[in-house]
Formats: structure tokens, C-alpha cells, sequence
């Protein structure tokens, strides 16, 4: 364990109800309800998150169905799945990885394109 | 290492339910249900009916524990609830309020 307070949810193991934490997170297995967390999720593949989630960085290997609101980067990987609105400065969609929602990114436009959007 | 680790800095409200083992440093309040072995460690705090084959408590631990096949009482830990186990220890230094079950 990277830090001593991460933890790992098993591949078997479903978490139903409210998880919050302070570190680390590997999900293998599954989590429903609500996640928040100061530090990294990693939704491993085979893992499955059906929560909204918060947290200071997302890895997604595996599926997630919910908004994301990230601290730090989120980066959907090959393989995963996301059902949900991304809310992050930094956002990585990999080749092969499966996406439906919006996402939100504080963008600097400039100028003149700016005053378009608006 | 257990397969489901719940940290220090992690807290469960609601249910945590595994065909595995789980070890809990963090916080859980609702309810464990493992097939494998549970470990509550040291300076974890759970309000939960825990389930288990062997459950061992090493933190604090308010709630009703069945285990399949046996339960732990360590020394230093805390447990306020009743436990039902074919087999049961208390070592010595730990602290039990409960009633118990050994199916005899």
C-alpha cells in the first residue's frame, strides 16, 4: 500500500451505502451508492462504481455510472466504461474506451471565441 | 493481504459484503457480511453485525458477530455486542460485553 491509509475493495466485495476516505482506493469489486475520496480512485477492470463520485484523481479500468468531479486528471482507459458527467481540469479519454455524458472542463478560450459561446 | 482492505482513512456507511476475506483499519458502520475471514486491526472502529468463517477483533467493535467457524477477542480490543461461533477466545486484555452462543 502506497500510503497507510489506502485501501482496496476485493473483487467479490460490494460495498452498498456511503464510502468516504482519506487515501487511496482500488475498486476490484463494487461500489453502490456514494464515493468521496481524498486521494486516487481506481476503478480496476471488472470493478463497478454505480455512484456519484468525487475525488482528487480517477483511474477508470472498469465501468462507472455517475457523475465524476475531479481534483486532478480522470483518465478513462481502454477497456472502461463511464456513464456520467466529468467534472476535472484534465481529462484523458483512451483509444477503445467507452464514454456517454458531458464533460466540464474550465477551458481558456480565447478572446473572440469566448464572447461567441457566450 | 486481505483481498477487500478497508484504510485507516476510509469510512463505510451502509453494508460491505464479500465471498473473500476483508481486513478493516478504517471505519464501518452498517454491516459485514464476508464468507472468509474478517479482521477488525487495531484502531479500527466498526458499528456493524459482522458475519464471517473467523472473525477477529483487534479494534473496537460494537455489534452482533456470527461466525462459521471461530471468533478472536485480542488483547487491547473492545467489543460490546453478542457473538455466536462454534469456537471462541478472549485473550487476555481484551475488553467484552455480550452475550455468547456456542451452539453446545
Amino acid at each position: 500500500m502506497s500510503k497507510g491509509s489506502s485501501g482496496s475493495i476485493g473483487r467479490t466485495a460490494k460495498v452498498t451505502g456511503r464510502l468516504t476516505g482519506d487515501g487511496d482506493l482500488v475498486v476490484e469489486g463494487s461500489v453502490e451508492g456514494e464515493l468521496s475520496l481524498k486521494g486516487h480512485l481506481h476503478v480496476a477492470a471488472g470493478g463497478s462504481v454505480i455512484a456519484p463520485v468525487e475525488a482528487d484523481e480517477v483511474t477508470i479500468e472498469g465501468s462507472i455510472d455517475g457523475d465524476v468531479r475531479s481534483r486532478g486528471p480522470v483518465t478513462l482507459r481502454a477497456g472502461g466504461q463511464l456513464r456520467g458527467a466529468i467534472h476535472a481540469d484534465r481529462v484523458a479519454l483512451e483509444d477503445g474506451a467507452k464514454y456517454s455524458g458531458r464533460i466540464e472542463m474550465n477551458v481558456e478560450l480565447p478572446d473572440e471565441l469566448a464572447r461567441v459561446r457566450r | 493481504m486481505a483481498s477487500t482492505v478497508i484504510g485507516a482513512g476510509i469510512v463505510i456507511e451502509g453494508e460491505l459484503a464479500t465471498e473473500e476475506d476483508v481486513a478493516i483499519h478504517g471505519v464501518v458502520r452498517g454491516k459485514v457480511d464476508a464468507k472468509d475471514a474478517v479482521t477488525i486491526e487495531h484502531g479500527a472502529t466498526v458499528e456493524a453485525d459482522v458475519a464471517g468463517s473467523e472473525v477477529t477483533v483487534g479494534g473496537q467493535l460494537t455489534g452482533n458477530v456470527t461466525a462459521s467457524d471461530r471468533v478472536v477477542i485480542a488483547t487491547g480490543a473492545r467489543m460490546v455486542g453478542d457473538v455466536k461461533a462454534a469456537r471462541f477466545t478472549i485473550q487476555d486484555g481484551a475488553q467484552f460485553k455480550g452475550h455468547v452462543d456456542m451452539d453446545i
